[in-house]
């Protein structure tokens, strides 16, 4: 697992934020090639800008928000995103552009790691069993309409940005629970200094 | 939590308003290999862009200005001349950009061929209850944009039409119905293909599914030694259990090879028994045996039924011959017998490895090594040739 470390005692929540920041950002390498891939694919542009736009805008960074609300927000963002790309890959399906090449199995790899990290994620929250994360109204058919309305070229460019929709969110997932993570070890540290300080006072 | 929701915000979910302010006509059209195309990039005036400044990009390459004809301040045409297939299923990107190269607008070109009429369509029945067709693509195969194949049937004097639905076997051009189908009734059988420039029609073939039926392999094939003869093996299997409802006459096949040879030689005169015996084999020599089943005129049918896939290989060794036995005084027996120490020794140890817990020595289990010696060098020479 690269970066963070997955340390803490097994099974302990500072053990499973680190299990998911190296998920997150394993996910997020396998986005960047997926956006790749894509683009190879489907020989579009390259002119073709980094969108600056969300389709799904949450702010998890917001200062004054809690870790727990903080992690929820990520995780309703994911979910958003699982939705997308299966969304996508649906279209794709219809349309039969789907085949057997290196894009359709690195779009299942990020399917299934994507549905690894909600797991992850959730089990983070507290009360993690009982939550009910963000979804746009059900009734409202903008979310597909990025595929349906336009024409083909239209639905490319849709895809292409829920790819980078996909990219934003493992990266900032990957961040903000790095951040949880160390925040986490100072509180830790300072917990353990304020005992050793407390139990020597008691003994002089 | 419930603050929370101030914060958040789906945003609507649109491309960039770029796209919108712009458009190209024709969108998304088909057309036919070696045609020409004249499109237009249309702008909003709102954008205060004149159409002088776009250009054009086919698949990401920009294209030539000469190609290009202002029709007014707000539209630009390009034309394309003898097109080329379709370079990706998808269709081909023609985009419109801004002098900045920021993507306008975009439509996707399909070019290809319409279909040509399907061929060599065949269907096979497994045991009477369903019914597998495969075909050709007519012509020079794909003709660069997706064509549907569509396997339609109907029983030949009163049936209504009806579409196989089963198109995923792993292998294209291929279709399966799994129930629901008469016999003693003549079907028609024909596939249509379909792309966005036209459509094809295979030959109509008439078929009675009695006709064609295959089965599976013979179960349980077993080979044996005859006594102390060196030179014969005999082998027998069982019917298959699918068929034994039917009255049918079945046609047996039998090939066997040499362990280390991939020439099999094929016994096609077994008739309908269920054992035979091979003979005139080299003694002291494991050998490879597979049976196969053709269920010959199923209640009457008078077509020649279709060979059933051949059994998995059974093998079995003939005995080895008194003077090798023996040792005699064959100048190499020396040679012969350090061999054979190496082939115990390597025999004793797969017996210990995977053996474990069974009962007994038998030359089974030798034969049973031999197979299994036979299938590592085979992994191992495909692992070495990957390699290579």
């Amino acid at each position: 697992m690269a970066g963070a470390g997955a340390g803490g005692r097994p099974g302990s929540v500072r053990s499973r934020t680190g299990r998911a920041v190296a998920l997150a950002r394993l996910l997020n390498r396998d986005c960047t090639r997926l956006l790749e891939l894509y683009r190879e694919r489907e020989s579009l542009p390259p002119e073709l800008p980094l969108e600056k736009d969300r389709i799904v805008a949450l702010s998890p960074s917001a200062p004054h928000l809690s870790a727990n609300e903080r992690v929820w927000l990520l995780h309703s963002a994911l979910c958003q995103c699982l939705r997308l790309l299966e969304h996508v890959i649906g279209w794709e399906e219809k349309q039969g552009f789907s085949g057997e090449g290196e894009y359709e199995s690195v779009q299942t790899t990020v399917k299934d790691r994507l549905g690894h990290l909600l797991q992850s994620t959730k089990t983070l929250l507290v009360d993690g069993e009982g939550i009910t994360p963000l979804t746009p109204d059900p009734g409202n058919p903008e979310e597909t309409d990025g595929l349906e309305k336009g024409g083909i070229f239209e639905a490319k460019l849709w895809t292409y940005r829920v790819l980078q929709e996909l990219i934003h969110w493992t990266q900032s997932t990957a961040q903000t629970l790095h951040n949880l993570h160390s925040e986490r070890d100072k509180d830790r540290a300072k917990t353990t200094r304020k005992g050793k300080r407390e139990k020597s006072g008691a003994q002089s | 939590m419930i603050t929370l929701l101030f914060l958040v915000m789906f945003v609507p979910r649109v491309l960039s308003s770029s796209t919108q302010v712009a458009a190209i006509f024709p969108q998304d059209p088909a057309l036919r290999i070696g045609s020409s195309l004249t499109a237009t990039c249309s702008v909003s005036a709102e954008l205060g862009i004149h159409a002088g400044t776009l250009y054009w990009t086919l698949n990401g390459k920009r294209l030539p200005s000469n190609t290009y004809t202002v029709l007014s301040p707000t539209a630009l045409n390009v034309t394309l001349a003898n097109l080329n297939g379709s370079q990706q299923q998808s269709g081909d990107n023609l985009v419109c950009h801004n002098s900045g190269g920021h993507v306008l607008a975009g439509s996707c070109l399909y070019i290809g061929m319409p279909p040509e009429k399907p061929v060599n369509l065949t269907c096979w029945s497994r045991n009477t209850k369903d019914l597998s067709c495969k075909w050709t693509p007519g012509g020079q195969g794909e003709t660069f944009i997706r064509t549907k194949y569509t396997l339609k049937y109907k029983l030949k004097w009163y049936g209504r039409e009806r579409e196989c639905e089963d198109y995923n076997l792993g292998q294209p051009y291929m279709c399966y119905i799994p129930r629901d189908l008469a016999l003693f009734t003549p079907y028609e059988i024909w596939v249509e293909a379909t792309n966005q420039l036209g459509s094809a029609t295979s030959d109509v073939i008439t078929l009675d599914v009695l006709d064609v039926v295959t089965t599976d392999p013979p179960a349980d094939v077993h080979v044996s030694r005859v006594g102390d003869l060196e030179d014969q093996l005999s082998v027998r299997w069982g019917t298959s259990p699918a068929l034994k409802d039917f009255l049918f006459q079945a046609k047996y096949q039998i090939r066997y090879r040499l362990e280390d040879s991939t020439d099999w030689k094929v016994v096609d005169d077994v008739g309908n028994q269920t054992s035979c015996r091979l003979a005139g084999l080299r003694s002291g020599t494991v050998y490879f045996v597979q049976v196969r089943c053709n269920p010959v005129g199923i209640y009457g049918s008078r077509k020649a039924g279709i060979w059933s896939d051949w059994s998995n290989p059974t093998a079995a060794s003939t005995p080895h011959s008194e003077r090798l036995q023996s040792g005699s005084c064959d100048p190499k027996s020396g040679e012969h017998n350090s061999t054979l120490r190496r082939e115990l020794k390597q025999f004793f140890g797969w017996v210990r490895k995977h053996a474990y817990g069974c009962s007994g020595m038998s030359i089974k289990l030798y034969d049973q090594w031999r197979v299994w010696l036979q299938k590592s060098h085979k992994t191992r020479n495909q692992v070495d040739s990957t390699r290579r």
